[in-house]
C-alpha cells in the first residue's frame, strides 16, 4: 500500500485567527506535456476539481472546448465551467480526471472527488494537520 | 501489507506574506515567494523572467486567498 501524505497549510481568517487547511500539490499536464504544480484544498465535498479559466489558458486547453456543466455551491449561485479531461500527477501517481474551469475569476483551487476519490482514500488527519492519500493494493 | 508512507512538502508563504499578497497569485521557486500577479499567467512569465533556467514543474503556482471570511465552506 502505497500512502502520499501532505501538510495543512495555516491561512490567517478575518477576524485574525490562524486555520490550517488541507491542501495537496498536484500537477497538471498541460496540451505542450508539461507539468505545472498548483496546491489544491482537498474538497470532500466538491463533486469534481476545480479550476479557473486563466488556468485553463496556463495550460493551453482551449476552455470552451470542454463541456459546458454548471456548478454551485452553499453561498453563491451558478457558476459557469467548462469540464476538460487532464493528466494529473498526485505523489507518484498519474491518471486522468475531469476537470472544471471556471469562467469566475475568483473561485479557490479544489482537489475534488471525480476521478481522485475512487483511486485513492483520503484521509484527513486534523490531529497531525496531514492529508493521506492511501493507494489500496490492486488486485 | 506493506505500507510505504512519502511525504510530500508543500510551500508555506509566511503569514505577513499571505497579507501582502492577498487575493494575488504567487510563483514559488525553492520553497520562496519570488514573483506575485493577478493570475497564475502572469505570476509564472515574471518568475519565468527571472529564473528562465527552470522548468515550469519547479515553479509552483499557489493562490493566496482574500481573509474575507473566518469559515470556509467550499
Amino acid at each position: 500500500m502505497k500512502v502520499f501524505t501532505f501538510p495543512y497549510l495555516p491561512q490567517r481568517t478575518r477576524s485574525g485567527l490562524i486555520y490550517f487547511r488541507p491542501f495537496a500539490l498536484v500537477y497538471l499536464q498541460g496540451v505542450d506535456r508539461r507539468w505545472h504544480p498548483f496546491p489544491f484544498y482537498v474538497d470532500a465535498g466538491a463533486d469534481v476539481t476545480l479550476l479557473r479559466e486563466v488556468d485553463c489558458q496556463l495550460l493551453g486547453y482551449e476552455l470552451k472546448a470542454g463541456k459546458l456543466q454548471w456548478m454551485g455551491g452553499v453561498c453563491a449561485g451558478l457558476i459557469c465551467t467548462f469540464v476538460h479531461q487532464v493528466t494529473l500527477r498526485l505523489g507518484t501517481e498519474v491518471f486522468t480526471c475531469p476537470v472544471a474551469f471556471a469562467e469566475k475569476a475568483d473561485v479557490p483551487r479544489l482537489l475534488g472527488r471525480a476521478g481522485v476519490f475512487n483511486r485513492f482514500q483520503v484521509c484527513y488527519d486534523d490531529a497531525q494537520r496531514v492529508t493521506r492519500f492511501i493507494l489500496p493494493e490492486g488486485p | 501489507m506493506e505500507r510505504e508512507e512519502i511525504f510530500f512538502d508543500i510551500p508555506q508563504i509566511p503569514l505577513e506574506e499571505q497579507e501582502k499578497y492577498a487575493g494575488m497569485d504567487v510563483a514559488i521557486v525553492d520553497g520562496k515567494v519570488v514573483a506575485v500577479g493577478r493570475n497564475s499567467i502572469e505570476a509564472l512569465r515574471k518568475a519565468r523572467e527571472i529564473f528562465p533556467e527552470r522548468d515550469v514543474e519547479e515553479i509552483i503556482i499557489h493562490y493566496i486567498p482574500k481573509p474575507d471570511a473566518d469559515f470556509l465552506v467550499l
